[in-house]
């Protein structure tokens, strides 16, 4: 049988069994298996890829930046966050969701995870805007929405996650990544301003510069965490891992020394999730390296950028067809899968047969797919919403929903305007 | 990526998992020594050769072990929305069976390779701290060992839970 036939079939194959519920790691390292037996090349080739794919110092900075963030969740800084916020923009018609869309704008920084933004700030956001009268439904509409912002704003470990598979430098990712987060920031506002009006949702607490300033300095300890790491990237003092490190340091400091609210059993707890966590994902990049460089054996993203680049003729075409596979792709697949399968044939068809900017398509193609995590039937965010609030699956849905239209305005704009994501790396000399 | 956490918190949950409490120390020492090295590099300006290799090599056995925790567990990342649907029927128990089966069949080849590896690499020496090689690649036949070993004895409850069940 051909070679490229059979490890065509193979991938579908492996999809499927996927879909039917095989554990992704061990499904992408099988098929890769299947094909290096079919090719002729010894077992020990498949250890080889596994036991030297993850040792690498950047990935270092996947671990450490969970890390980091579930140190700052553990230090209870939230509750500071949502203070300021509310300070500011209280008065404007929707006040409360603004409210929500700046925290996670500002908590966005430190987690640099959309499922962490849920899990912390989520409950507390939706009762607080309940209390205030505010429909539930739209309460978590806003809350989900603006958690998306999370793996935009650096630090963001999807966008280290793009960078080491596509090869692209983190640093250049975590800036063209600041922008889009004020972009999708601003849809979501104007979004929540337009509803706000007709239904009279406006704060009784009068606006206040002490007031602003009083939460501003609660508030600022943690608010610098993420301007010290995308800061040294930048002047080129930190390397990704460094940067990761500091913000670990930076954590335990504010939890341990600062705030004084870090206990022993929260760091524990925070320990344990973070090693879980990143084995599970880690265990993911291993097997899916493994399957990457069976595809380069294969050939197949030369043959993929062959079909693709046949089809499409415009740059906007390939765009447009990569955003909206991303988008029913990211409803089936979990979010981080999905980057890790995609990011190295797209990537590579896309810089080279259309002239893309790499940094461009990696922050719009991370954003798509963190939409993907709004729509059902898998979305991770989803379900964690209907775990946090007790809210019916079906209800969580259908009140994220409208939410679509803002968030997808602001993917349009990231698409369509490349300025937008490479202005900021280009102007500070990348 | 918030794994979804298994029974109890803080020393007990960590007593129970004890595949998971190394990975925890791995992950501390990883931690360490990169503070360590951040230290020594801004403040003594004397960068250390070594650590790349030892917090490399710690990272793969926390990313391994934990697997072999999060096999335990029935934790690992996959697709759910069949489980959701069809959870309990016959037929699906057979297909979770088939579909363990082939994951434990792709662990046995990685065993097979790995132990070969170790075997061929056995004179190798990391650069810096001339460490054997094999004490990073044995973490590779040993975690795929021990995730075949609690997938076949899932396996094997699942095929004695079909067996009591009434025809």
């Amino acid at each position: 049988m051909n070679l490229e036939l059979l490890l065509i079939l193979l991938i579908g194959v492996s999809l499927i069994v996927i879909m039917l519920g095989m554990p992704v790691a061990l499904a992408l390292g099988g098929c890769a298996v299947i094909y290096l037996l079919a090719e002729g090349f010894p077992l020990t080739q498949t250890a080889m890829e596994l036991a030297f794919s993850i040792d690498k110092f950047t990935m270092l900075a996947i671990p450490l930046f969970m890390l980091a963030g579930s140190l700052m969740n553990a230090a209870k800084i939230t509750d500071r966050i949502f203070d300021f916020a509310a300070s500011i923009v209280g008065r404007v018609p929707g006040g409360l969701g603004h409210v929500n869309v700046l925290n996670s704008l500002v908590f966005a920084g430190m987690s640099g995870s959309a499922l962490a933004d849920v899990a912390s700030l989520g409950p507390m956001q939706v009762r607080a805007m309940k209390q205030h009268g505010y429909d539930e439904k739209l309460a978590i509409g806003i809350t989900l929405a603006s958690a998306s912002i999370g793996p935009i704003l650096p630090p963001s470990i999807p966008l280290v996650m793009f960078g080491i598979i596509a090869q692209v430098s983190i640093t250049q990712l975590f800036l063209g990544g600041v922008l889009p987060a004020f972009v999708i920031a601003g849809c979501l506002m104007t979004y929540i301003y337009i509803v706000a009006r007709g239904r009279g949702y406006v704060s009784a607490d009068p606006f206040s510069f002490r007031t602003v300033g009083r939460t501003f300095l609660r508030a600022a300890p943690p608010m610098l965490t993420p301007i010290i790491i995308v800061g040294g990237m930048t002047l080129g003092i930190f390397s990704p891992t460094e940067a990761a490190t500091v913000a670990v340091l930076y954590a335990l400091f504010l939890g341990g020394v600062v705030y004084r609210e870090l206990t022993f059993k929260a760091a524990l707890d925070a320990l344990f999730e973070v090693a879980s966590a990143s084995a599970k994902l880690l265990f993911i990049i291993a097997n899916a390296v493994l399957f990457g460089w069976v595809l380069t054996i294969g050939n197949i993203p030369q043959t993929a950028a062959t079909a693709i680049s046949t089809t499409f003729e415009s740059p906007a075409m390939f765009m447009l067809l990569t955003l909206v596979s991303l988008l029913i792709l990211g409803a089936i697949i979990e979010n981080a899968i999905l980057l890790l399968i995609l990011a190295p044939m797209l990537v590579g068809v896309g810089t080279e047969t259309f002239g893309l900017d790499p940094v461009h398509l990696g922050v719009t193609m991370v954003f798509c797919i963190m939409i993907g995590q709004y729509t059902p039937p898998l979305g991770l965010s989803l379900f964690l919403m209907k775990d946090l609030t007790g809210v019916p699956f079906g209800r969580v849905c259908a009140a994220v929903a409208p939410f679509l239209i803002p968030l997808i305005a602001a993917l349009l704009i990231m698409a369509f305007v490349p300025q937008v994501v490479i202005w900021l790396p280009r102007t500070l000399g990348y | 990526m918030q794994p979804e956490a298994p029974d109890g918190t803080g020393w007990r949950r960590v007593a129970a998992n004890p595949e998971i409490a190394v990975s925890m120390l791995l992950l501390i020492a990883v931690a360490g020594i990169s503070s360590l090295q951040v230290i020594m590099r801004y403040v003594f300006n004397a960068a250390l050769p070594w650590t790349e290799e030892i917090s490399g090599m710690a990272l793969v056995w926390m990313t391994f072990l934990g697997a072999v925790g999060l096999a335990r567990l029935n934790l690992h990342a996959r697709v759910e929305i069949l489980s959701e649907i069809a959870a309990g029927r016959t037929w699906y128990e057979l297909l979770e069976i088939a579909l363990d089966l082939l994951g434990i069949a792709f662990l046995i080849c990685v065993v097979i390779g790995g132990v070969d590896l170790v075997s061929q690499l056995s004179h190798e020496r990391t650069p810096a701290l001339r460490l054997p090689i094999t004490y990073q690649v044995i973490a590779i036949p040993i975690s795929a060992g021990l995730i075949a070993l609690f997938m076949a004895i899932r396996v094997l409850r699942r095929i004695v839970g079909i067996a009591r069940r009434p025809a």
